[in-house]
This record gives C-alpha cells, structure tokens and sequence, in this order.
C-alpha cells in the first residue's frame, strides 16, 4: 500500500516536470547531422643555399642562419697560385632556392687574410663560367676584389611563386697572386777587369724577384663565404653587383 | 492507402468526403410484440402468484429493447491516399572550398587562390605570408517550432598541428557577417556554437585564417629537392543539432 502512494508520487512529479520544462523555454534534442571535412594541407616553405667547389667536388649546404656556406682555398691551392705566373682556377656553383613569395640573392665575401699567407698576396677575379674555367683567360670585365672585400650582390632567384626548385650559377674564380704585393728582393753585380793592353773593362748585371713572403705548402684554409640575402617582392631593388 | 472507420449515430461520411446517404444499419432493433406466451399468462395471473415477476422480466426486456433501438450505432468504412507525415528534417552537407593568399606584401595581382585541396597543398607558405581558407557548409532544417544550433569543432589537432603556421577561424553566414568566433577568431581547435537559426536552409562558412608570422626563423633544406614539409589541419566536424523551441 505504501509503495503504490510513492509511485504514484513519482509519476505525478514526472509529469509536473514535464510540464514545466515545456512552459519554461527549455529545449531538448530532436535531430542531430554532423558532417567531417578533412584533407586540407598547406606547404611549409622552404629555402636552400649551397655553394659547391666543382674540382675537387665539395659541397657546402647552409643549415642555418649562423652557419655560412664556404668554399676553402687548401694548402695545395697556395702552392698551385704560388708556381703559376697565371694563378689558379677554382669553378664553383651556387645553389639557391626560395619557396613561395620568397627570392635568394647573395654576395660572395673574402674575409681578411692570414698575414704571411697566400691569400693576403692573391688578388681574387672572378666572372661567370661560361664553360671554360681557365687561370688563363680571364675576361676584362671580372670582378677583382682582395681579402676583406665583398663582390655583389648577385641574383639567385627571384621572389615569385612560379620556381619551387633550385637555380644554379657557375662561377669561376681565379687566383692570382699580386705582384703589388710580393716582396721584392734584386741584387746587380758588377765586374771590372784591366786586359792584357791596359784596358779596363767592366761588366754590370742585376737580378730581382718578387717573392712571397710564406712557404705556400703550410697555408691554413682561406675560405670564400656565401653570404644569402633572402628578399620578398617588397624588398627595395636590388643593385647592380660591384666590389665593396 | 489507409483506411478510416467512423461511427456516427445515424449518418456516415467518408473519409474522402462524400456522403454515403442513408445507408441500411448493420444491426437494426425490430419492435418486440407481445407474445403468446404473454396472453396464455394472464389467463393464469391469479392462480400463479409467481408469474408476476416473469411478466415485470418481460416488461423490463421489452423497455431495455425499445431502448436499443434508439442507440443503434451506424459503422462504414472509406479508403483515402495516405498523406505524407511532416516530422522535421536536418541536413549538413559540406559545401564550396576555397582558398586565396591575403600575404599584404605582396600585391594582389600576384597573389594565389585555388578552389580545391590539390591546389592548396601546392602553395609554399613563407614567413610574411597569410591565407584565408572558406569552406562551406549547408545546413537546413524543417519543422514546426523548430530551430537549430550549429558546432564546428576540430579534433586530431590545434594550432600545435600546424606549427610553424598560426590559425584562427571564425563562422559566416553568406553575406561575410561572423556568426560565431568574431571579431578575432577563435584559436583552430577550439569550439564554436551558433544558437538558433531558424528554420529553413543557412549557407555557413569556417573561414581560417593561417598565417606565417613574418619573424619566424626560416627552414632551411640540406638538400636541393622539392619541400616536402607540409602543414596539415586537423579534421573539421561540423555538427547541426534540431532542438524543440519552446516559450
């Protein structure tokens, strides 16, 4: 008897409720969709700069923002300058690539010298490599720059969405050493003698040699340094590349 | 076809409309007379005395009889063309995608724009660069004090997923005007809701906005090749849900 009143109490509050929440504004679930759109992507962009010594092959890729690529002139290399009145040829190429909007151009640097080395004494041509890197046909139109001078700066490639792939420039750099800068070093002998008849006679010669002032075999490195400048179609025009 | 019964007293319509006239009653009292059995027992009514109470049985059965005729109940039948029984309906379904480049620096004329994924993933974002990405999604709902909530949510990622890219997306109606994550946006992978549309069919739309903040460190490639690094969104769920509006 007891439970049948509480039933009924249940029933009753049941339906008050009801009837409240439908006079009261609430609101309940009728239908529910749901749809999934998935798949969309986006390309991160990405740039890359590398600066590679054609003989012997090596290459140096830029990994980050601190670390510049470089092109390193060895011990073997001052002894090839130091024995050539020519100099030697290095060909290289530049690698650049910029993804999207985003363009590469880059300088080429000779930083300053080891004193008492061969680079302090080279001056450095360089020119783009048509096909024939050659210490010995070096147009009149290279650029020519010394230790602690930049030459630029030059284009890589330019800010537009169309490339997504590297550019490549073959350059040729030569170096020769400058015989400003050698130490000069001459000596003049003279002989004077009488003849048989009294005569005298006398004999003049003289010598000199620019020597430089290094022994080539004991070189350290010197490096040439690539250095990128990564531009956007707002970047202020670029200049025409000169020695600075 | 469906077929309706109604019972009248005394006349029946169809269901259809027309009217059956006077149709004969599928059970028709008859007037009950006075039997033999009646006149033999009133002849035997002093003799009897306990024949009284079968005549006062009689009596009543003949009342209760008349009575019947009075309550006869007329019962037919029609067919009709069953109708169709509007209960409400809730549709989504995704709509027009589209992207297009918003990167300020760069002028418009040289600005890329696409109307599919494909084309997207081709887009090589750079820092400095914007995008803004619109994907539609129709909704309609039916019924009778009816109206509607929408959800877009985001699941299998946020703005870390994307990373180096930053995201934020807000709700559209056709005409542009934010419904939901305005003015800002709302960071991807966070929800919104749109409280009470009304019934009939709404053209919404997620729009992201992805940008590469201009001072992030560029990604440099150890190898000259193509980039392969891509920055996916996660998944977008649109949910409509029908709710019963009541005041």
């Amino acid at each position: 008897m007891k439970s049948s009143k509480i039933g009924r109490w249940v029933v009753a509050a049941g339906l008050a409720l009801v009837t409240l929440a439908g006079s009261a504004g609430a609101a309940w679930a009728l239908w529910r969709s749901e749809i999934s759109v998935s798949g969309a992507s986006v390309g991160v962009g990405q740039v890359y700069v590398s600066l590679i010594r054609l003989t012997p092959v090596v290459r140096e890729s830029v990994a980050d923002a601190v670390t510049p690529a470089t092109l390193s002139v060895t011990s073997t290399d001052a002894v090839a300058v130091s024995t050539s009145s020519d100099g030697l040829a290095i060909p290289f190429r530049v690698d650049v690539k910029g993804d999207g909007h985003t363009g590469v151009d880059y300088s080429l640097e000779l930083p300053n010298a080891v004193p008492g080395t061969v680079a302090e004494v080279s001056l450095f041509y360089l020119f783009p490599d048509t096909g024939t890197c050659s210490a010995v046909s070096v147009p009149g139109n290279a650029f020519i720059a010394r230790p602690g001078q930049k030459i630029g700066p030059f284009l890589g490639q330019a800010p537009d969405t169309s490339t997504n792939s590297a550019s490549g420039t073959k350059w040729c750099l030569v170096m020769r050493l400058d015989p400003a800068a050698l130490g000069e070093f001459s000596n003049t002998a003279t002989a004077t003698a009488t003849g048989p008849g009294g005569t005298t006679v006398t004999a003049q010669d003289q010598w000199w040699a620019k020597l430089p002032p290094y022994n080539p075999a004991a070189n350290p490195p010197f490096d040439l340094v690539l250095e990128p400048l990564f531009t956007r179609s707002s970047t202020p025009a670029r200049p025409a590349p000169s020695v600075t | 076809m469906r077929t309706v019964t109604r019972r009248n007293a005394g006349r029946l319509e169809a269901q259809d409309g027309t009217q059956n006239g006077a149709i004969e009653p599928a059970w028709a009292g008859t007037p009950v007379r006075p039997s033999a059995h009646r006149r033999l027992a009133s002849h035997r009514l002093a003799a009897i005395g306990r024949s009284r109470w079968f005549v006062v049985a009689a009596g009543l059965v003949a009342v209760l009889s008349g009575t019947a005729l009075v309550l006869a109940m007329w019962s037919s039948s029609a067919t009709e063309a069953g109708g169709v029984i509007t209960t409400g309906e809730l549709k989504a379904i995704a709509g027009t995608f589209e992207w297009a480049e918003t990167t300020p620096d760069v002028a418009s004329t040289a600005r890329q724009s696409g109307t599919d994924t494909a084309s997207l993933a081709q887009f090589h974002a750079m820092p400095g660069d914007s995008l803004e990405i619109r994907q539609g999604v129709e909704v309609k709902g039916s019924g009778e004090n009816l109206r509607f909530d929408v959800e877009a949510s985001w699941s299998g990622g946020s703005n870390a997923a994307i990373s180096p890219l930053e995201a934020e997306y807000v709700v559209t109606n056709s005409a542009g005007q934010i419904l939901a994550g305005g003015p800002s946006g709302v960071s991807l992978g966070t929800p919104v809701q749109i409280e009470g549309l009304t019934e009939g069919q709404h053209e919404l739309f997620v729009v992201v906005t992805l940008t590469y903040p201009a001072s992030s460190d560029l990604v440099y490639q150890a190898s000259a090749g193509s980039s392969s690094q891509v920055a996916s969104l996660p998944v977008l769920n649109f949910a409509a849900q029908q709710v019963r509006e009541t005041s």
